[in-house]
């Protein structure tokens, strides 16, 4: 058989197809037309808004990754050195009595 | 005997605090081979000349220039000039502030390299509480993102010879006219040289132009003509738009006359879900260039796996019609090996390489991509791609101890740091989801490596090329929508990652539009933390 025969007999049972999904008027299948694009146009809004909420979400994680890491900075340099000098303190503090009391 | 540097600073009545630190943040240079020229542009208070002569007085190397009348920036700027004896030009307004050792940075990349002409180097800026903030780290020599906007700005080192030859400041470009001035500089500076630290922070006072949110008319007009003056001058055949944030110039070349592009397209003719909707995706992909592209002189170059349905063929046939050569590939899959065959089966002026899951957004983009690709510098441009989602997909190439999309998943409308995000600029690769570049260049370089044969061609392609001497240019004037999700099999061969690794591991951790101060293997610009 004609592969393009084949290819059109194949095209014709899928229109019969639709038009029982759709009913024999024209008009109706115009209708299901505009509504899958307007169902995709939905889904794309819906998709974009989300992407731009996902993006914003990044964006604030970028953020928080950059205060955890100045902060980590903050504690090793400062917070751990004042642990030190406290140890310290007692020492520091009986040779400030003892100069003191000269 | 002549010093090394002359820091010319035009002069306009800014407050007594701010201009005392400005001249003290030049006597504590760390390097001493310098001279002050301090140009009072008839500033009308009174503080002003009290404590320029005061300055003046104190110490021989600062001179003093007390104009009679107000001349504005240029002119009091071209004064300075007049009386420089250094070697070399350092631009300092009156209220900001070098680095300690901003000069002596400076001497060593001039004493390391006698071609340097010009160079600039990282800036920040310090708030009224003295905190400093929104730095700005650089890329190297980026002579498209100086069309697109001064980044080079401050702190700039220019050689008195060059600044002489070109006149010097020009008049009738007030607000502009450092960008006018560093332009027309570059153009016959033999090296341009960026030091990646910061040695200036500009001041952020209530009067200052870092502070201010407002850019003027005048000054984002004289940018404008600028820009415009310099591409005639470079032979760039463009017209030049002001563009937001201001201070940002869009460049739109024209296409002369009309070159064959061949849009290359690799498939196996594969569908999906897109928006809820299924489609096949290369046919879409060519659909959406014949039916919204605006340039008509292309011929579509599909390279189809063999097991590509064949109501695929005959649904190209259909939409693409006579502009299409539809070549079997018979080899197991292979993306490089693919792009390649259709390399060989094409006849156009430039190669648009385009994957199969896209769509046109922006219905000049061959016109846009195909003008950049024609310069003779200039090895690959990369366009500007959003997931289905509007996020971004592909906005140049970083490689940051790792090859990374930049800003990926980012929100598209965001400008980014310094705008980067919205102007043309020189990247160090694109992704060859869409890649323009001549037929010449591609031969070149060879091609595309078919020992990459999933992953990372484009990356070794772009390192090539670099490597060659070609600029790589990536436009946010040319837009796609890149449904990479749907497609892509996330799987990187071990294979392809040790070849990367063996032929360009320097390079990833060497990105020349990247930074040293950046945190590694991070797409979103995060400086490095303090250290």
């Amino acid at each position: 058989m004609d592969p393009t025969a084949d290819e059109l007999a194949q095209l014709r049972a899928e229109v019969e197809r639709l038009r029982e999904l759709v009913g024999p008027s024209e008009e109706s299948y115009e209708k299901l037309r505009l509504d899958v694009l307007g169902a995709r146009d939905a889904a794309r809004a819906a998709e974009i808004q989300a992407g731009a909420l996902r993006a914003r979400v990044l964006e604030l994680e970028v953020l928080i990754s950059g205060y955890e890491r100045d902060f980590e900075w903050f504690r090793h340099n400062f917070i751990r050195r004042l642990h030190e000098l406290k140890r310290h303190l007692p020492t520091v503090r009986s040779v400030a009595r003892r100069l003191a009391r000269r | 005997m002549t010093p090394r540097f002359s820091i010319v600073t035009p002069v306009y009545d800014p407050p007594e605090d701010a201009l005392r630190e400005m001249i003290t943040s030049v006597q504590n240079q760390t390097f001493g081979d310098w001279e002050l020229i301090l140009v009072d542009d008839h500033s009308p208070s009174p503080h002003v000349l009290e404590v320029l002569r005061d300055a003046a007085a104190r110490d021989p190397r600062i001179r003093l220039v007390e104009r009679t009348e107000n001349g504005r920036i240029v002119v009091a700027s071209n004064d300075g000039l007049r009386i420089a004896a250094g070697e070399w030009i350092v631009l300092l307004d009156h209220d900001d502030l070098l680095a300690r050792t901003a000069l002596q940075r400076a001497a060593e990349a001039i004493d390391h390299d006698p071609e340097i002409d010009y160079l600039y180097t990282d800036e920040d800026k310090v708030d009224a509480d003295g905190h400093h903030r929104d730095a700005f780290y650089k890329p190297d020599w980026s002579p498209e993102r100086l069309r697109s906007q001064n980044y080079c700005c401050h702190m700039s080192v220019l050689r008195r010879s060059l600044v002489e030859e070109v006149g010097g400041f020009r008049e009738g470009f007030d607000g502009s006219q450092d960008h006018d001035l560093i332009l027309r500089v570059t153009e016959r500076a033999r090296k341009v040289h960026h030091i990646p630290e910061v040695l200036y922070h500009w001041r952020m006072l209530p009067t200052s132009a870092a502070a201010s949110t407002e850019a003027k008319p005048y000054a984002v007009e004289a940018g404008r003509r600028a820009v415009e003056e310099h591409c005639a001058r470079v032979g760039i055949p463009a017209t030049v738009e002001a563009q937001e944030p201001p201070g940002n110039y869009r460049v739109r070349r024209r296409l002369e006359g009309r070159p064959l592009v061949s849009i290359i397209i690799p498939t196996r003719g594969s569908s999906g879900r897109v928006w809820g909707v299924e489609r096949c995706f290369v046919i879409e992909a060519v659909r959406s260039i014949v039916e919204h592209a605006t340039y008509d002189n292309v011929e579509f170059v599909v390279v189809a796996d063999d097991d590509t349905p064949e109501v695929v063929r005959r649904g190209l046939e259909r939409v693409a019609g006579d502009k299409l050569k539809l070549i079997r590939y018979d080899k197991p899959f292979n993306f490089a090996d693919k792009i390649n065959v259709g390399r060989l089966h094409s006849d156009g002026d430039v190669l648009l390489l385009l994957n199969d899951d896209v769509e046109v957004v922006t219905p000049d983009f061959i016109e846009v991509m195909a003008a950049l690709a024609l310069e003779p510098d200039v090895g690959s441009v990369g366009a500007k791609l959003l997931y289905a989602n509007g996020t971004l997909q592909h906005a140049g190439h970083l490689y940051n101890g790792d090859a990374l999309h930049l800003f990926n998943k980012w929100s598209a409308d965001w400008p980014g740091p310094s705008s980067m995000l919205v102007i043309n600029r020189e990247c160090i690769g694109v992704t060859a989801a869409c890649l323009a570049i001549r037929p010449e260049v591609w031969d070149d370089v060879g091609g595309m490596c078919t020992d990459f044969f999933a992953s990372f061609n484009d990356v070794d392609l772009a390192l090539k090329l670099h490597e060659s001497g070609y600029r790589t240019v990536w436009t946010p004037q040319a837009v796609l929508y890149h449904f990479e999700s749907v497609t892509r099999d996330p799987t990187v061969s071990l294979q392809e990652v040790q070849l990367l690794m063996y032929r360009w591991e320097a390079w990833l951790h060497n990105d020349p539009y990247g930074n040293p101060n950046l945190q590694p293997k991070r797409q979103d610009w995060l400086p490095r933390g303090a250290r």
